[in-house]
């Protein structure tokens, strides 16, 4: 046996069982590329979820497609393979959707595709069932740009008020190093009450929020100034009922900013995957107080124009 | 130009070290593997060069892989692997390395290194 396999755990033993049926397949493929020749600006849309999409051409298609740092890697629906003749290698493997359900897919390698002026070619996309993609019966998310392209962009600027998305030429630099990543989670540094928390950084969530280890920090002001109640949220899992603080104006330091977010939920039980570790996830009600948020992947941090 | 007057201020840097042992009496190993289990990765950031005189070479190397990895430096990282794994560690250390060995390689979409790595650890 193994001298390393007793040393891991039954869950990642899985994992890298699993995920190594990908990986083999894609062993003799050229490693995906990217040409950024110049600064490029592509018009961007938030769909009824609140995800942003872009076009993304490939031949002479053009399709919207989901931009989500935390997706692991792009991906798209069998019918929408078909479609962009993406080439859909012989292999299935096991992948957890958004829904949370593990679900059997392929793996795909589309030869090329234009992000506006750039090209990225041998782009790697997860292949899953149409039927998977649906969500609360009427949204459905077929086509994503996942971390590994975005990353390989090394500088994006999202501008949510002129609604686009700019790759410069060249990734810029910063004195803040505020950004990390856990896995393929995105990490936030952010300054509060004279301490610098450490927060999830998802910019497809609309609002931010706050996760235990934030209440038990702060529990006895918090029981003393608010009143615990419920909130009912939507995900692309379903409907979700959590007991919930609503805290007002709390003040953050972000990239050498202030930030006041007139209110957000502070999550008393939620048990994720990273609610134990950081103190609340970013959304968009902080980044969306200025014009424009900088999120390099080169000298990994995170700026606001 | 060379004086004999004392050096303070490269004193006191080797004294830091020490002073900050004794108001904070974890090991420097011990300090940094804990930020690192509790995933806060910027402290550990910041001790690893706060203890950076303290440490072996080999966990000054470890360490320095599973940050670089966190901090999107996969190609550093899996170079540090590579001279890491060139000391003599237990099993787990290396399994850890492994592990982020095959995150900095898919990343990289190095997937030929990725299926490497995998048949390594399984």
């Amino acid at each position: 046996m193994n001298r390393y396999i007793a040393l891991l755990d039954s869950v990642t033993r899985t994992d890298i069982a699993n995920d190594g049926i990908a990986w083999r397949a894609l062993a003799s493929n050229p490693s995906t590329t990217v040409d950024i020749s110049r600064e490029t600006t592509i018009s961007m849309k938030k769909d009824i979820v609140g995800l942003l999409r872009i076009p993304v051409r490939f031949e002479k298609k053009n399709m919207k497609f989901v931009f989500d740092t935390g997706a692991n890697l792009s991906l798209v629906s069998e019918k929408t393979a078909r479609k962009l003749g993406v080439k859909v290698l012989p292999i299935e493997f096991h992948v957890q959707g958004a829904t949370g359900r593990v679900v059997k897919s392929k793996i795909g390698v589309a030869d090329e595709i234009r992000l506006g002026d750039i090209v990225v070619k041998n782009v790697v996309f997860i292949v899953m069932p149409d039927k998977e993609l649906r969500f609360l019966g009427f949204y459905k998310i077929n086509e994503i740009i996942g971390f590994p392209v975005i990353n390989q962009l090394k500088e994006i600027r999202l501008n949510y008020a002129e609604n686009t998305l700019t790759i410069p030429a060249a990734p810029t630099n910063s004195e803040e190093k505020n950004f990390a990543m856990e896995g393929l989670m995105p990490l936030i540094e952010i300054g509060h009450r004279n301490e610098w928390l450490v927060f999830t950084f998802d910019t497809g969530a609309n609002s931010t929020s706050l996760y235990p280890k934030y209440y038990e920090k702060y529990a006895a002001e918090i029981d003393s100034t608010y009143k615990l109640g419920n909130i009912i949220s939507g995900s692309a899992g379903g409907m979700e009922k959590n007991r919930a603080y609503k805290l007002t104006n709390v003040q953050m330091r972000i990239a050498g900013r202030d930030v006041v977010l007139p209110e957000v939920s502070l999550l008393k039980d939620v048990q994720t995957e990273h609610s134990k570790y950081f103190f609340g996830n970013l959304g968009q009600d902080a980044i969306k107080q200025f014009k424009t948020v900088i999120i390099n992947f080169d000298k990994m941090f995170v700026a606001f124009e | 130009m060379k004086t004999n007057r004392p050096n303070y201020l490269k004193r006191f840097a080797l004294l830091f070290p020490i002073l900050i042992l004794a108001i904070f009496p974890q090991t420097p190993d011990a300090n940094i593997q804990s930020l690192i289990d509790r995933k806060e990765y910027f402290k550990a950031k910041d001790s690893l060069v706060v203890y950076a005189e303290m440490l072996s070479v080999e966990k000054s190397l470890y360490f320095g892989a599973i940050l670089d990895n966190v901090f999107n430096r996969p190609n550093i990282s899996n170079e540090k692997i590579r001279h890491c794994l060139e000391f003599q560690l237990s099993d787990t250390l290396v399994a850890e390395l492994l592990k982020t060995k095959l995150n900095n390689d898919i990343r990289m979409n190095d997937f030929k290194a990725a299926t490497a790595v995998t048949d390594t650890l399984l």
